[in-house]
């Protein structure tokens, strides 16, 4: 009764060797997954931004949250074309990277629950919380570069770090770029340990 | 196999009946202003952040979220960036929607400073008096945004250049509220037009105009916005219904009883994200 997805999440080895067995995607079917991530993004940021689910709102907003989706393919991109001995084709290979999304999409769909605890700020809940997809998603994508790519256990956990470089440096740099730049962000964030605003 | 396909019709459904009970349970209706002799009240918001930037929504989402807020007017302000320009721009100017004004949160570390009414990024790293007077050069105005004491930036010689200050910010620490009345009292002091601001400054949440600012206008148009500002035409209302500004104004803005968030779909709303939120889930895990 589980989704493929959902057995990565919580099998990631077994069922990546069950997945990489299967045929290829037809091309358009190779959209479903990143299209159902930028759905989660666009319903979740709707409900927890103004509490409605509306049409144009769903498109605005997946337009304008674009850009994530394009950032995620370009870093599963830059893991899978390295490895050369993968045991898939490259479009493949995208599709079950990102069929170890669901961390990352259930953290999305769970921030409109997340944001309202009156802890912290939205901002800060964020913050904290995405530590628990950071670390779940480590072990999928060592279970994806050892089965589907192909590679040692060693070279597999050479690519976890790179991923998790790349997630935190991308991210790090569109937090900052959103702050203001490096002095904003460094002054909100003493202003907020100091408790001398917000 | 079979019974995964099942369920997974069921959550695209459940999805498609939420989205369409939303569509139909969502829609913004602008009312047009109050009129108060020979002016207008316009309720805006001049602090409002919007994607792509730290914002989430777009200001054309934005826009249809300050028509259910009962604004006339907002401001589009991001951290020291103007990637949404082009998403302003391309919102002609409607008489069925409320204006849209593109404007920056100059961020530095020693002040925040709201600009409104510019087109070019105005820099971040000179004083108050320095980016104020790029903001003018601009046709903009200035508000000192959020300034409590911490911000040291906001001294004489600041405040007595901006053309208003924020002395409504949504707050939950009373010390913070005190000294944004408190700044506001000094630029007073230092400039009898100083114009009393309030403003939600929204990043990701439902409180669009929850605090505003009424904005007497010659005319319903951005150019008047500005010249109201920059003249002190305006009253600055919180989150508790408080309303600051010359006695005068406050009386009008009393009188003519402007609009307030109306939401008479709310419980179809409600149902729609309910359904669709649960038809995402089912369709992630199925």
């Amino acid at each position: 009764m589980l989704s493929p997805d959902a057995r990565v999440a919580f099998k990631p080895e077994a069922t990546y060797h069950a997945l990489v067995t299967e045929a290829a995607p037809a091309p358009w079917l190779a959209l479903r997954r990143p299209a159902l991530v930028l759905l989660v993004i666009a319903v979740s940021v709707s409900i927890a931004s103004v509490h409605q689910i509306t049409l144009s709102l769903l498109l605005t907003t997946a337009a304008a949250w674009g850009a994530i989706l394009v950032i995620q393919i370009a870093i599963g991109a830059v893991v899978i074309a390295s490895a050369r001995a993968r045991r898939v084709g490259f479009a493949h290979a995208l599709d079950l990277w990102f069929a170890g999304h669901l961390p990352y999409s259930l953290w999305i769909l769970m921030l409109p629950i997340l944001t309202v605890v009156p802890v912290a700020t939205p901002h800060e809940v964020m913050g904290l919380s995405i530590v628990v997809p950071l670390v779940w998603t480590t072990s999928i994508v060592s279970a994806f570069c050892r089965v589907v790519l192909g590679l040692s256990p060693a070279a597999a956990r050479r690519r976890v770090a790179l991923h998790l470089m790349l997630v935190m440096f991308v991210g790090g740099a569109v937090v900052v770029w959103a702050a203001g730049g490096p002095a904003a962000l460094l002054s909100y964030g003493l202003r907020r340990l100091s408790g001398t605003w917000m | 196999m079979k019974g995964a396909r099942s369920l997974r019709s069921l959550a695209i459904g459940t999805i498609a009946i939420g989205v369409v009970v939303g569509t139909g349970a969502g829609r913004a209706t602008y009312r047009p202003p109050v009129q108060s002799g020979d002016e207008f009240i316009l309720a805006g918001d001049f602090h409002v952040h919007a994607a792509p930037g730290d914002g989430s929504l777009t200001p054309s989402a934005l826009r249809d979220e300050a028509a259910r807020a009962g604004l006339d007017v907002i401001a589009i302000t991001n951290h020291n960036q103007l990637a949404a320009a082009p998403l302003v721009s391309a919102l002609a100017a409607d008489a069925n929607q409320p204006i849209v004004l593109l404007g920056e949160e100059v961020t530095h570390p020693h002040y925040h400073l709201i600009a409104v009414g510019i087109e070019h990024v105005v820099r971040s790293d000179v004083s108050v008096a320095e980016a104020v007077a790029a903001i003018h050069a601009q046709g903009g105005v200035a508000i000192a945004a959020h300034p409590t004491r911490t911000f040291t930036g906001y001294d004489d010689v600041a405040l007595a250049v901006v053309d208003g200050t924020e002395v409504a910010h949504p707050e939950r620490v009373e010390k913070y509220r005190r000294e944004y009345i408190e700044t506001f009292a000094r630029a007073r002091q230092l400039n009898a037009h100083v114009a009393p601001i309030g403003s939600s400054d929204i990043h990701n949440s439902l409180s669009i105009g929850q605090c505003r600012t009424f904005v007497f206008a010659r005319e319903r148009s951005a150019r008047a916005v500005i010249e109201a500002i920059r003249a002190g035409r305006t009253v600055a209302a919180d989150e508790r219904g408080r309303l600051y500004g010359d006695a005068s104004l406050v009386a009008r803005v009393r009188a003519a009883m402007p609009k307030v968030r109306t939401d008479p779909d709310r419980p179809w709303r409600r149902a729609a994200l309910i359904l669709t939120w649960f038809g995402v889930a089912g369709l992630l895990m199925s």
